[in-house]
């Protein structure tokens, strides 16, 4: 799926590490490792759980990019 | 562009049909062969099941004391694991949670199939034409059960102590009671959703193994049969085990399809 994401940009920039950042969404840390390395797409519910953790939307962390035809 | 025709499925099951014919052909040939050879091959399970009838304390006591040496290297290595993953940055902790979890699929495997070894020794002896066959008989017996016990009774604690380790580094598992009936569920719901996709995935892929498998050796059971009179009840408990999946599995599929529908 081509989903790609931002997490560890936004995750570094708050000064935190996976397991902390999984602590704050509710999750483990190699959840947040799978989702940052583009392995597991979150459901809605967690993307939307990491945004406010961001501080930013869902969108600016994770970027959808159909195929060019 | 591919150019190539694409066969109608139609023709591919009949291919499919005519390859299965062939091979059903080749391996009827090779058990009427089989078959003609069924006083040696008796003769020859008759040899295996007499030696290990008189090997069976030294050989559930191999299996025993493996089992143990091996689940207690594999908690060693397990805790030494989880020592370092206290101190390890995101990218070793990918690592170490690999290994951990390669080494704790080792360490599950082997005491399973441990206890299964351990029964199947001990099946060899458990008849009454053995057991009744003299005094020494019935007492090498008796010694072969009690060592099969402290087997189990091993191999259960250590899958226990294998989920207090990990329980100890993961304390969100820690309402999940090993000794509980229900401990698979409770484990369950401590998972998060990429946790429980794994186990979903993980468990389709066992019920697809399982629903070749179980036909496969269905037939085997029924060749074994009819070679050697092995019995009815291997071919009726696999036929059953077969039914028993597949409507486990679309009971399961109906009853989630319902849930939606309701809303």
């Amino acid at each position: 799926m081509p989903l790609y994401n931002k997490l560890k940009e936004y995750r570094t920039a708050l000064g935190i590490n996976q397991t902390e950042m999984g602590k704050l969404a509710g999750v483990s840390r190699q959840t947040i490792s799978l989702i940052e390395r583009g392995d597991y797409s979150p459901s809605v519910t967690l993307a939307l759980k990491l945004a406010r953790i961001c501080q930013v939307t869902v969108e600016d962390i994770f970027i959808y990019e159909e195929d060019t035809l | 562009m591919n150019t190539r025709k694409r066969k109608s499925p139609s023709i591919k099951f009949v291919i499919k049909m005519l390859v299965w014919m062939l091979i059903g052909g080749i391996l009827g040939f090779a058990m009427s062969w089989f078959g003609g050879q069924a006083d040696n091959v008796g003769q020859f399970f008759a040899v295996i099941v007499k030696s290990t009838q008189s090997a069976m304390i030294p050989l559930v006591t191999l299996v025993t004391v493996s089992g143990i040496l091996f689940g207690e290297i594999v908690l060693k290595k397990i805790k030494q694991i989880e020592e370092r993953l206290r101190y390890a940055e995101d990218e070793e902790c990918d690592e170490l949670e690999y290994q951990e979890e390669y080494i704790g699929a080792w360490g599950l495997n082997g005491s399973n199939f441990a206890m299964a070894l351990a029964i199947l020794i001990n099946s060899v002896g458990y008849s009454r034409n053995y057991i009744s066959g003299s005094r020494e008989t019935a007492f090498r017996f008796m010694i072969a059960v009690v060592i099969f016990v402290v087997c189990f009774f091993y191999e259960g604690l250590w899958q226990m102590r294998y989920v207090k380790v990990i329980q100890s580094s993961r304390p969100e598992f820690s309402n999940a009671d090993p000794s509980s009936m229900k401990f698979q569920e409770q484990w369950m719901k401590s998972c998060d959703e990429a946790e429980k996709e794994m186990i979903y995935h993980s468990s389709y892929r066992t019920y697809l193994f399982l629903s070749k498998v179980i036909p496969i050796f269905l037939v085997a059971a029924m060749l074994s049969n009819l070679l050697f009179d092995t019995g009815m009840l291997a071919i009726v408990l696999l036929a059953v085990l077969w039914i028993m999946t597949s409507m486990y599995y679309t009971r399961s599929c109906v009853n989630m399809r319902k849930k939606r529908a309701r809303g």
